[in-house]
């Protein structure tokens, strides 16, 4: 109560102090410089300050860092010497560094002859009610991100049905039909026979078109699960459809990779499965999908014949698997040498997403 | 040549023009006969059981009942039928889930000619030529 009298308050404010044990409440007194000039026990509960520690600081260190940079203290107390108080809620600092939400008021005080002598500032820690807020506004972005992307999911998987569907089936009859038309072409004269030859060679055209729209417009096995599932759901099908045996690990803490990461890595696999079907001479296969702490790693190895990458690399669609990999700065290898089973491996940063 | 010596085909697929051209294209070889042609699963098994066909080329995804089911029903009630699933694109899905319910091979509609029927001939003759293992990605 002493350094209350140094200054002269309104009797309002001053029954307002004189509740020095409210503990709910952050109460304190600044003089117009903004030196803490008295503190309650609420204050010392929430801010960590005794009152002898906090008397003589400057109420400026209870903002953040950023706050202060924005200029919040001086505008405050412009807005409650104009205005006569200043509402106000924002992250306070506390005495161990850590942060609450502040909700409240401060008010400027005039002494008897109406001179501005100070500010009393009213807090509560209102971290609980934000924290709950913050978490209701994220999960609220999160369903709605959710649904759009559904919508879009939905969307492309639609188009890829109808280009499936339809322009591919019309393509393939066209070509069918020429197919059919050149074997009954009556000895064929050479320009009949070179037009249709035209013809056949757009169609195929077409549906070569057809099937890459397709196959960008549709990571089914993505749509309807995450990557874990859908590589699990690779080697089950694998498993039972070839005379591999199929072994699938999964390593570390596994997290939300953004899509773009899911897809790629489930392409490489799709790939990479691929080729140790068609020419590894395998009896085993080996998938390892590992998180780590800033990205994640997958591992193709299989116990095949292997080959010499620098001589046999192309058309095996490795320059493909390097592109995927690179595109989204990541690193792909590959260790094989013939009669050594090979290896694929790809490493993928992810950014963990802020806050 | 005799009918008897030549293999037998039944062609399913729903698009009529793709039907007919692979109807046309198969019977244009001196051993293929095409003995019935279906727009849909259930007609391609009411076909299957009036001709019994030495081979069965079905489509993927026909409309109202899948490849795979007809699969499964014919080889339950046929358990030597040969059946060959057709494909637009290697990535489809179903190929997989075909091949593991019991179809011998995928082929895929718009492959070499000559290529499918060198696969149909070496199904009629009891090989397992595993077309689309080896090929299906190219």
């Amino acid at each position: 109560m002493s350094d209350y009298t140094e200054l002269h308050m309104n009797p309002e404010v001053r029954l307002l102090l004189i509740e020095e044990n409210v503990r709910d409440y952050v109460m304190f007194v600044t003089d117009p410089q903004g030196r803490i000039a008295s503190w309650n026990v609420g204050a010392q509960r929430v801010l960590g300050y005794t009152a002898a520690e906090a008397i003589g600081m400057n109420c400026a260190e209870l903002f953040t860092p950023e706050d202060r940079q924005k200029g919040a203290v001086e505008l405050e107390r412009s807005i409650a010497l104009e205005t006569g108080r200043a509402e106000d809620e924002r992250w306070h600092l506390r005495k161990d560094g850590s942060v609450f939400w502040g909700s409240g008021i401060m008010t400027a005080l005039k002494d008897e002859q109406r001179r501005h002598c100070g500010f009393v500032k009213i807090l509560r820690d209102e971290t609980k009610r934000k924290v709950a807020e913050q978490e209701l506004a994220l999960a609220h972005e999160r369903s709605l991100n959710h649904v759009q992307q559904n919508a879009v999911l939905q969307e492309r998987s639609r188009l890829a049905q109808e280009l499936h569907d339809t322009l591919s089936q019309n393509l393939t009859a066209i070509n069918l039909q020429l197919e059919a038309m050149r074997q009954v072409l009556p000895g064929g004269s050479d320009e009949a026979l070179a037009f249709l030859g035209k013809a056949q060679a757009m169609a195929r055209q077409g549906i070569a078109e057809a099937r890459r729209s397709v196959w960008a417009l549709r990571p089914d096995i993505l749509e309807q699960s995450n990557l874990l599932a859908a590589l699990m759901r690779i080697a089950e099908e694998t498993r039972a459809a070839t005379p591999l045996a199929v072994r699938c690990a999964i390593e570390g803490t596994s997290m939300a990779l953004p899509a773009e990461v899911e897809d790629h890595l489930l392409r490489i696999t799709q790939e990479a499965i691929t080729n140790v079907l068609r020419h590894a001479d395998a009896t085993e296969l080996r998938l390892t999908l590992r998180f780590e702490d800033d990205g994640v790693f997958l591992q193709v190895q299989d116990n095949g014949g292997g080959f010499d990458a620098q001589r046999n690399g192309r058309g095996f669609g490795l320059t493909t698997m390097r592109e995927r990999a690179e595109s989204l700065g990541g690193n792909w290898t590959i260790v094989t040498a013939p009669g050594q089973g090979t290896r694929v491996e790809i490493r993928l940063p992810v950014r963990q997403p802020a806050g | 040549m005799l009918d008897h010596k030549k293999i037998r085909v039944l062609v399913a697929d729903c698009h009529h023009l793709i039907r007919e051209g692979l109807a046309a294209l198969l019977s244009y070889q001196p051993d293929i006969q095409v003995v019935g042609d279906a727009d849909n699963a259930d007609q391609a098994i009411a076909l299957f059981r009036e001709h019994h066909p030495d081979i069965a080329l079905m489509d993927l995804r026909m409309q109202e009942a899948s490849a795979v089911e007809a699969i499964k029903t014919l080889l339950a009630e046929f358990p030597a039928a040969r059946i060959l699933v057709l494909a637009t694109f290697p990535e489809d899905e179903e190929i997989i889930e075909a091949l593991r319910v019991g179809a011998i091979d995928c082929l895929l509609k718009n492959m070499p000619r000559d290529k499918m029927i060198e696969v149909i001939r070496a199904v009629y003759s009891g090989e397992r030529p595993h077309f689309f293992l080896e090929h299906g990605s190219l």
